[in-house]
């Protein structure tokens, strides 16, 4: 099993032991697709796990199984020492998880989104208010925060998710494609969130993203995904290095078989 | 700049349809349509075949009742299935406003009479299969018991498709111009949520009175006002077919007796059922880019800002300090935003008060002189309209906008029980004093005895609040959302209602012999019209609960 506590894209990180997740043989079976084929991966405390990979691959339904949403066809995983079966219950009470697709109540704001949250997670309700408006207030939102979210632009919608993720300050942060909607300067602020998060206060992130320039900059450790197999995991130098390649987009492309995709671009046309 | 001329839209956005309709089976659409089809072909065959097997000894019971109802019950299963098809297409097209798929085609330079026509035709292999398992299915027992000839089903069945095929085209014109009407409309999709919830109204409303009463529908579907309805003039040929086909031969005082009803004979009811089909059609062509045109206007979004909270929320948040006064609270500003919800309270109050008119506009004599009569007769309305309330208004209407917020709801710890029991408070406080205020009413005009009155307004909370769990329940074993199709809704809504019946009726039948000699007829039919219904609930949302949180396979 691949563990690797080697620090890359951020300063001052030490290897750590402690494992927050562990997958053993994951697997997940929709009738005769294999949506996940035996994962076995380990992520330490504080580390950002970018987990890459193409539409379709398996990224969303590794994420549902590990937050105690699917229940896997075989193999076991544990959070934090949690198993994601019997301990479902706990699994959940450390995890954070931002959906691919939103689950927005559209008719609340987003103080009262925000407030339902923190009340599905019995969050005090001093501190959930006064975690609210700070959070809202870094990501830009005090302005429109008691407006109704079905009048919110995607991005805003977005960063809504984000803030009810962390609302609880959860152990675990799954993040679905995080980046998904936002703007160049929220991505950024997202980036800074994540990466300050995991330094000062120890949360794990696992990542979903198509955005390999975002991975590189963010993740201490990626797993490159393909039709529900692992293909490698490593710091973005190991799999530079053991693809033979120049970067992590080519090495993405070598891995994923598609870095002849050029060829034939416009064969469409007929 | 040369224009590109595409050719025969209306095919391509039949093809669409056809797809989307065909989704559950799309990895073999060719040969899952071919079977299908060769079954319910051979369906139409054999059902009537089957039909003496399956009533069997009854076989003779319901010749006698065919016999002497048939126009009436003809009529009134036919204006069921017609309501169903016209409203059913427009309700579910309201509840989702395709302007992401007009954006397409409007930039295709589609017109709105290929997408009116296209729509149509693409769902015309799927109504067909429906068609032809579903007609056989309310025929066969005619044909059965009345030993109809091939030539006579031929007709029943064309009488049929001749009512369905315009039906489904004028209810596809009315969905499109709605669709357009409200995809323009800054509050279009608030506006269509309630057009839908109303026409889901409109469809139970006719399934209930079918259920409740069916002998005064039949009653009133005998009279000449019927002979407006298309519906009538279909019910109205079969019943012709019937009478003239049979091979058991009908008397002559039972031939001169339908003649009084059906006033039209066959040929001009199959001259009016033509013409209205030639009209549907050349009225939805016609309209198509005349009266209504897909277009995409300026579509302003309204910004809707909260206000304070209001006296009631407050005070729950006193009541529940805690974490699960703020999830009530939240279910109570969710429910209360959605002008669709407004609309289906409104439906409530007014059922509730049903009771209490009721009881005010009986003439009922001496026997208001006879208090426990009195206080019997009360409990035995409110035991069947409150569970109403509770179990198919509160109960059904769905919390959730769609299955991603389920996926919020359930990475929660406990997540899922929280939030159904926060959904199952917040609807109690707002159907209590529903019910409670027109009890008491009913308590102060009929000045009942000390006991009663304190009783009384604790079973109508009792009612209302286990036939809420019934409803809780079965809409979370089978999950409804705002966006499920009318007609998941619509099977909701009759089991839901059909238990509700049911348990308004069975346990006092079978029981308050054994109990009115040991608590008196009053406790024993309070006993046995809360407590079954308050187990059936508590199983049943215990159930539903479960299956809300359970990780999925």
């Amino acid at each position: 099993m691949d563990s690797i506590g080697v620090v890359q894209g951020r300063e001052n990180r030490m290897p750590v032991n402690n494992i927050e997740i562990r997958t053993e043989n994951l697997t997940k079976i929709y009738g005769t697709l294999t949506a996940l084929d035996n994962l076995n991966v380990e992520v330490e405390r504080g580390y950002i796990f970018g987990y890459l990979g193409p539409n379709g691959s398996g990224k969303t339904t590794t994420v549902r199984l590990l937050s105690g949403l699917l229940r896997p066809t075989s193999g076991t995983a544990t959070l934090c020492g949690y198993d994601i079966v019997s301990d479902l219950k706990k699994v959940k009470a450390v995890t954070g998880i931002l959906p691919e697709t939103p689950g927005l109540y559209t008719k609340l704001s987003a103080v009262e989104f925000l407030e339902f949250i923190g009340a599905l997670y019995d969050v005090e309700k001093e501190k959930l208010h006064e975690r609210i408006m700070k959070i809202l207030s870094i990501l830009g939102l005090e302005d429109r925060q008691d407006d109704l979210l079905d009048s919110y632009s995607s991005g805003m919608k977005q960063k809504v998710l984000v803030a009810s993720t962390l609302i609880h300050e959860p152990k675990i942060v799954f993040l679905d494609e995080p980046t998904a909607y936002l703007d160049p300067s929220t991505s950024v602020l997202v980036k800074d969130i994540i990466l300050t998060l995991a330094k000062e206060t120890g949360t794990t992130f696992f990542i979903c993203t198509h955005m390999i320039d975002f991975a590189e900059k963010v993740c201490d450790k990626i797993g490159l995904l393909k039709a529900g197999k692992l293909m490698t995991v490593g710091t973005v130098q190991e799999i530079v290095e053991k693809s033979k390649t120049q970067n992590l987009e080519e090495a993405y492309l070598k891995i994923m078989g598609e870095e002849n995709a050029i060829e034939g671009i416009l064969d469409w046309r007929g | 700049m040369e224009r590109m001329i595409l050719t025969n839209h209306w095919l391509v956005i039949a093809k669409a349809e056809y797809y989307l309709m065909s989704l559950n089976y799309r990895k073999k659409r060719k040969r899952t349509f071919a079977i299908l089809l060769s079954v319910s072909l051979i369906w139409v065959f054999i059902a009537p075949i089957l039909v003496p097997f399956l009533l069997d000894t009854y076989f003779s019971d319901y010749i006698g009742i065919f016999s002497t109802e048939l126009p009436g019950l003809l009529r009134q299963y036919t204006l069921l299935i017609w309501i169903i098809i016209f409203f059913m297409p427009i309700s579910n097209a309201l509840q989702e406003l395709k302007i992401s798929q007009w954006e397409i085609l409007l930039n295709a330079d589609v017109s709105t009479r290929d997408i009116l026509v296209g729509r149509f035709i693409g769902r015309i292999p799927h109504n067909l299969i429906l068609f032809l398992f579903a007609a056989p299915l309310a025929l066969s027992p005619l044909i059965a018991i009345f030993e109809i000839p091939f030539s006579g089903q031929i007709i029943m069945y064309a009488t049929i498709f001749c009512l369905i095929v315009p039906t489904l085209w004028v209810s596809n014109v009315i969905a499109s111009a709605l669709q357009t009407v409200l995809g323009n409309n800054a509050r279009g999709e608030d506006i269509a949520k309630i057009v839908g919830t109303m026409l889901t109204i409109i469809l139970m409303f006719p399934i209930m009175f079918s259920m409740m009463l069916p002998e005064s529908l039949a009653q009133l579907l005998s009279s000449t006002f019927s002979l407006l309805f298309p519906s009538t003039w279909a019910a109205d040929i079969i019943s012709w077919t019937v009478l003239f086909q049979s091979g058991t031969g009908f008397s002559q005082d039972l031939i001169r007796y339908y003649s009084g009803i059906l006033i039209f004979d066959a040929s001009l009811c199959a001259v009016l059922l033509i013409l209205i089909t030639i009209v549907f059609i050349v009225v939805g062509f016609g309209t198509g880019d005349r009266i209504f045109t897909f277009s995409l206007g300026a579509r302003t979004e309204r910004i809707t800002t909260v206000g304070k909270e209001n006296i009631i929320i407050r005070g729950v948040r006193r009541v529940f300090p805690n974490s699960n006064g703020t999830l009530i609270v939240t279910a109570l500003k969710e429910f209360y935003r959605k002008p669709q919800n407004v609309i289906t309270v409104s439906l409530a109050s007014i059922v509730s008060i049903i009771p209490l008119l009721t009881i005010s506009s009986l003439n009922l004599g001496d026997l208001l002189d006879i208090p426990i009569l009195m206080v019997y007769l009360t409990m035995v309305i409110i035991s069947i309209m409150y569970p109403f309330i509770g179990g198919v208004i509160f109960g059904l209407t769905p919390h959730l906008e769609n299955k991603n917020q389920l996926w919020v709801i359930r990475s929660a710890p406990n997540g899922a029980g929280k939030y159904i029991k926060a959904r199952i408070i917040s609807m109690l406080i707002s159907s209590a004093p529903m019910v409670l205020l027109p009890t008491i009413l009913i308590i102060f005009i009929m000045q009942f005895f000390i006991l009663e009155s304190i009783i009384l307004p604790f079973v109508a909370l009792a009612l209302i609040f286990s036939s809420m769990m019934i409803g809780i329940g079965i809409g979370t074993l089978n999950p409804i959302y705002e966006v499920t199709k009318a007609g998941k809704k619509l099977a909701s809504f009759i089991s839901s209602f059909g238990l509700l019946f049911i348990l308004s009726i069975v346990p006092q039948t079978l029981g308050l012999e054994y109990l009115t000699p040991i608590i008196g007829a009053f406790g024993a039919y309070a006993l046995l019209s809360t407590i079954p219904m308050f187990f059936v609930g508590i199983v049943l949302c215990w159930a539903g609960t479960m299956k809300f949180g359970i990780p999925e396979k």
